[in-house]
């Protein structure tokens, strides 16, 4: 999703170099079907803005047949998490920190990978200052229970600005966009609160994740080459107001412009309409959950039948157990929340998704059918 | 960027034949340029990639992405920090499935000199040979910005030896030529885009999709001026370029008007049901959110 004009203040703005991106775009390519993930490094300057000037990958947990105490070799990855001292400072991070704080929620594997890796970059002044991880994503599946729980423990214990980068391989290439789809995020106070004093409350979706603007900057030789690699347009430019380059070396004559106008709409669609429907199945499990709680506690308040006024054998009206309801939901035999809660934000972000190329595909469609119709 | 240069006369099978640079190993290149150490003027580094077939002989190496090795310099000799090369081609050989295929040097005096090639080169060569699988390629990229662009040239090198004892190096060029992958692809245009409309902070989609149709235009518009004009006799036919208009035409699929329409019809109809499921869900979402906040109450 291309992020939206600068005019939102409010929202906390991540700066990523164009070599960061294009490693990650690198690697999370060349791994296609399984999803891929690994560090950001760069500077947290502010509470509200975080630059991003380099990244590195990290290997797949099942690619590394190491010993792992997690399973699920088909799952995404988990990331394991290392905090160096004190990141969120800027230049004045010391060098040489104590001891790495490990947080175990990868393989050993990737734990040491991490390390070896930061302690090289280390050595030739290059940026080894972990702010977030990133991880490749399949067509906007995102909201799953580890990516919180490893965002949740970067935040934690490396610093509060951890970021986690979404990058989706197979939507900026099938999405016909002609852009990179990549998405940028951080977990709520709220949400941190919520999960570290285990009180199960209510949240509702929109409060979990705080989207942050992902802005690509670069330095001046590269923006240098960009201008190079810009290919000038021979052809004479129409009175539009179209900036002349379009192109560029790589691009094979602005195919990017071209690739907009793809009208096949079948293979993406349906993609997206069979997550949605896995996850919809989801949600309503979880749902009849939270039904037949409810119903349980409707049982014990009316005295061990579901209606709310009944007559035991006697005939006399059965007593009503004063059932504490608030304590009951946030107490330990409660349904767990944060399934539900997950499945939401997924759903939503599925719809948003499916919305967003079907109006593009209309408008492409209306311009064919007009230009058939001649 | 000037990517096109003499390909070397004769090549032996097991030296490459043509280099492929992915904007990866560029941007490393430069990134390492930007962050070196104040006291060096250039920097050094390994080339990771991969090493193809071509299918006329001779080798084509892919160079995928590079990083920068430690290095000292004083007058003619070298010194590289073999271990951080060694540590670092491992690390990454585990994240991709690239290895070393050569090593770059940046040069901040620029490419037009005769020798582009220091002396000092020779000695770093034959040390990549022993980390690279095969012949290892030297790519050399200008940073000193004197010239309009920024180019890369790559240099493969063969020994001369008299009497069986190897004397130097002679570097011969190799042609390079830029590759990327899909989403790599897709990112290097979009921040050539943005860098030259900087202008413009706020593109809509209709003004995305327009300006995807006007390039259309503009090309079927030069393709057929070319057209009138080798008809009209004014330009020289040239059968390539004939052939490859011919093709593109072919293309095209001849449909009944009548099969359009519906097709047209039938994914726009498509495209509305899925936006109503779309909405629909996003409803019942908001229901579902609704009644479990109130539930707890």
């Amino acid at each position: 999703m291309a992020p939206p004009a600068s005019g939102s203040a409010s929202r906390p703005v991540l700066e990523i170099s164009g070599h960061a991106l294009l490693k990650i775009i690198s690697h999370s390519h060349e791994h296609l079907p399984s999803t891929v993930s690994g560090s950001l490094l760069g500077l947290s300057s502010g509470p509200n803005s975080v630059t991003c000037s380099s990244a590195f990958g990290v290997p797949n947990v099942s690619a590394a047949a190491a010993n792992n105490n997690n399973n699920n070799a088909d799952e995404q990855d988990e990331p394991q998490e290392q905090a160096l001292d004190d990141p969120a400072l800027l230049a004045d991070a010391p060098e040489e920190g104590p001891a790495a704080r490990v947080v175990q929620s990868g393989s050993a594997h990737q734990i040491q990978y991490q390390r070896e890796m930061l302690r090289l970059l280390k050595t030739t002044n290059g940026d080894a200052n972990v702010v977030g991880w990133y991880q490749s994503m399949f067509l906007g599946t995102f909201c799953t229970a580890e990516l919180l729980e490893t965002q949740l423990s970067y935040q934690l214990e490396l610093s509060e600005g951890a970021v986690v980068l979404l990058y989706d391989p197979v939507q900026t290439v099938n999405s016909n966009k002609g852009e990179i789809v990549v998405k940028a995020f951080r977990l709520t106070k709220e949400y941190t609160d919520a999960k570290t004093s285990g009180v199960k409350t209510y949240l509702p979706p929109r409060r979990v994740f705080t989207e942050m603007e992902v802005k690509v900057t670069n330095p001046s030789i590269v923006r240098a080459l960009l201008f190079d690699l810009d290919r000038s347009n021979p052809l004479p430019r129409s009175a539009a107001s179209n900036p002349p380059s379009r192109g560029s070396d790589y691009g094979g004559g602005g195919a990017v412009d071209f690739e907009r106008l793809d009208l096949s709409t079948n293979p993406y669609l349906e993609k997206n309409l069979e997550f949605l429907s896995t996850w919809v199945d989801d949600l309503s499990a979880e749902q009849s959950k939270f039904q037949m709680f409810a119903r349980q506690l409707l049982k014990e308040e009316g005295g061990g039948s579901v209606q709310p006024v009944s007559f035991n054998k006697r005939g006399a009206q059965a007593k009503k157990v004063f059932v504490d309801k608030e304590a009951r939901w946030a107490g330990e035999d409660a349904p767990n929340r944060l399934d539900a809660l997950l499945s939401n934000i997924q759903i939503g972000t599925y719809c948003d998704q499916v919305n967003e190329f079907a109006d593009r595909g209309k408008a492409k469609l209306f311009v064919v059918a007009g230009a058939q119709a001649e | 960027m000037s990517m096109l240069s003499l390909s070397s006369p004769s090549t032996p099978s097991s030296s490459p034949s043509s280099v492929l640079l992915h904007p990866l190993a560029l941007s490393s290149i430069l990134e390492a340029f930007v962050s070196r150490p104040p006291s060096s003027a250039r920097v050094l580094g390994c080339l990771l990639g991969r090493v193809a077939t071509a299918p006329g002989g001779g080798r084509v190496v892919e160079v995928v992405s590079a990083y920068a090795v430690p290095s000292a310099e004083q007058g003619a000799s070298v010194a590289i920090g073999k271990d951080y090369q060694r540590q670092m081609a491992a690390l990454a050989g585990r994240t991709s499935g690239a290895a070393p295929v050569g090593w770059f040097a940046t040069s901040p005096g620029g490419l037009d000199g005769a020798c582009p090639v220091p002396e000092s080169a020779s000695l770093v060569h034959d040390f990549f040979a022993g980390e690279c699988a095969d012949e290892p390629v030297h790519l050399i990229v200008d940073t000193s910005l004197q010239g309009d662009a920024t180019s890369a040239r790559a240099y493969t090198a063969t020994p001369l030896a008299v009497q069986g004892v190897a004397l130097a190096n002679m570097f011969t060029e190799v042609r390079v030529e830029a590759r990327a992958d899909e989403g790599e692809r897709i990112f290097v245009d979009q921040c050539v885009q943005g860098n030259a409309g900087a202008g413009q902070s706020e593109r809509r989609r209709e003004d995305e999709l327009l300006a995807s149709l006007d390039g259309l235009l503009e090309l079927l518009g030069g393709a057929s001026g070319y057209v009138d004009k080798v008809v009209a006799g004014s330009e020289p036919a040239d059968p390539s370029r004939g052939r490859a208009i011919a093709d593109a035409l072919a293309a095209v699929p001849t449909l009944q008007p009548g099969a359009l329409k519906d097709m047209l019809s039938g994914s726009l109809q498509d495209l509305l049901m899925v936006m109503y499921l779309g909405k629909l869900t996003k409803t019942q979402l908001a229901i579902a959110e609704k009644l479990t906040a109130t539930v707890a109450i």
